[in-house]
């Protein structure tokens, strides 16, 4: 039997015991990068998009975000107003890359990032979502503590990566990626399709997610219900291996590996990417820091 | 006060996208409201319980007030390259979520964008139907003897010259006989 003290310590123990933010900020720089790309696929398209004329007209939007924030609720119902805060979404991407002002470019990001998407949300992928949460998360991280201009205006080293933070939205955000995974094939047991091996074959036929055709010689019996239980088997070992030091290299390979075919073959907007970049979270601190050179083995 | 935080987004981590009834989602409930005010709505179903089993578009009839017919068809991404699928995608999800949407002032407000797009082009649209073309896909060895064509649903009829939209046909048209016009 468990003793509250264990289950506190043990508590304790995952979500305070002081850690080095380097992975963290490292995920920072490649995640500022990430969402600067993301903006700037969605520019040429701004007044489409989220605009007062474009898919989703203002009096449609007025009547279904009531419960959404968005900051477009409070400016005027023009196109000046969603280039206003494309724009600050870009600065503070660029500024959360750096690292300057951390914390608030993050909070501006977040902000910025939900009043698009609410403004919108029939345009919306799956790397749109695990962006705004990440980006939630990323607001209580101690992200800005190393690699940043930020240590270097509070007169630390810009390589300093021994400093140890209390990690706890860094776990959050760990539980939220493998989280992903594990609902994910919470879901994919209900269908009949994945459990027959069938349901990979579905979406590479179809228009709306097909990138590239999937060579003949690859599409038989036998490959496909290969595919799709070697999905189920990868998501599932990613969503759990990750919390095994001995593990969480080789499972985030072959996380990799799906992520690389997936956008091969389907197009998922940035799903991927985002997915892939948010596996730095789960690298060691210390082995980020040799691998980086600053510190030897 | 950090705990406290804690153990409400993990809640809300785990128990959101559970099926109804299921114990953790219910105790989501009470937040619910605050989770959709900031964004924080997730669902990881990712082509789960299962993908869809047919290819679906959205496809439109533009007639002009010469008379003239123009047919609109989706967007497919397989033809573009790398870069234009990203730029692409956002707006071939918006024409799959219309194609299955029964929000009027969504529909609307496309078949509006759609007319305005037609006049700055040089056209005089008169009206305007849109519709949603699917193609059944059959895996491999379970195809049916006969092919199968592509089904069309109208989903909704905007008269551009009377701004009347419905959904379907227009009440003034429903004697008419024959097929729908989308379908034909």
């Amino acid at each position: 039997m468990l003793t509250f003290d264990q289950v506190t310590t043990a508590w304790n123990t995952f979500f305070h015991q002081p850690e080095s933010a380097l992975s963290l900020a490292v995920f920072r720089i490649v995640w500022g990068a990430l969402l600067i790309f993301n903006a700037m696929l969605m520019r040429k398209d701004l007044a489409l998009l989220f605009g007062p004329e474009g898919y989703h007209p203002t009096a449609a939007f007025k009547k279904e975000q009531k419960f959404k924030f968005s900051l477009l609720n409070y400016l005027p119902s023009t196109n000046r107003s969603v280039y206003l805060i494309w724009t600050l979404y870009v600065i503070a991407a660029l500024t959360l890359l750096c690292g300057f002002y951390t914390r608030t470019s993050s909070v501006i990001v977040f902000v910025t990032m939900i009043s698009l998407h609410h403004r919108n949300c029939y345009v919306l992928s799956g790397g749109d979502i695990v962006q705004r949460l990440l980006g939630f998360l990323l607001i209580f991280s101690p992200a800005g503590a190393v690699l940043s201009v930020d240590c270097v205006l509070a007169g630390r080293e810009f390589w300093e990566a021994d400093l140890k933070f209390d990690p706890w939205a860094w776990r959050l955000v760990q539980i939220q990626i493998s989280m992903v995974y594990l609902r994910s094939i919470f879901w994919k047991m209900k269908g009949k399709l994945w459990r027959n091996g069938t349901a990979v074959w579905f979406p590479i036929q179809q228009d709306e997610f097909s990138r590239a055709r999937v060579p003949e010689l690859l599409v038989n019996r036998f490959t496909i219900p290969f595919v799709t239980w070697s999905v189920m088997v990868v998501q599932l070992t990613v969503g759990t291996g990750v919390w095994f030091d001995e593990l969480v290299y080789p499972v985030l390979l072959a996380g990799v590996a799906m992520h690389v075919m997936l956008d091969i073959f389907l197009n998922l907007q940035l799903f991927s990417w985002t997915m892939v970049a948010s596996y730095l979270l789960f690298i060691q601190p210390h082995d980020l820091s040799v691998w980086l050179g600053l510190t030897t083995v | 006060m950090v705990d406290l935080f804690i153990i409400w987004f993990l809640l809300i981590c785990i128990g959101y996208d559970l099926p109804r009834g299921h114990l953790l989602k219910e105790l989501t409930k009470p937040f619910n409201r605050l989770v959709r005010y900031i964004g924080l709505t997730h669902s990881w179903q990712l082509f789960a319980p299962n993908p869809p089993t047919a290819s679906t578009k959205l496809v439109g009839l533009i007639f002009m007030q010469n008379g003239e017919t123009i047919r609109w068809g989706g967007r497919f991404l397989t033809r573009h390259s790398w870069l234009q699928c990203w730029l692409l995608t956002r707006h071939r999800k918006f024409e799959t979520n219309i194609a299955f949407t029964r929000n009027q002032d969504l529909l609307q407000g496309y078949c509006e964008l759609l007319t305005r797009r037609y006049r700055a082009a040089g056209f005089e649209p008169a009206r305007i139907e849109l519709g949603r073309a699917q193609t059944k896909l059959f895996y491999p060895g379970t195809e049916p003897e006969e092919p199968v064509s592509e089904e069309r649903t109208l989903i909704c009829t905007y008269v551009v010259t009377t701004q009347e939209f419905c959904l379907g046909v227009p009440a003034s048209e429903t004697d008419e006989p024959g097929p729908l016009k989308i379908a034909a």
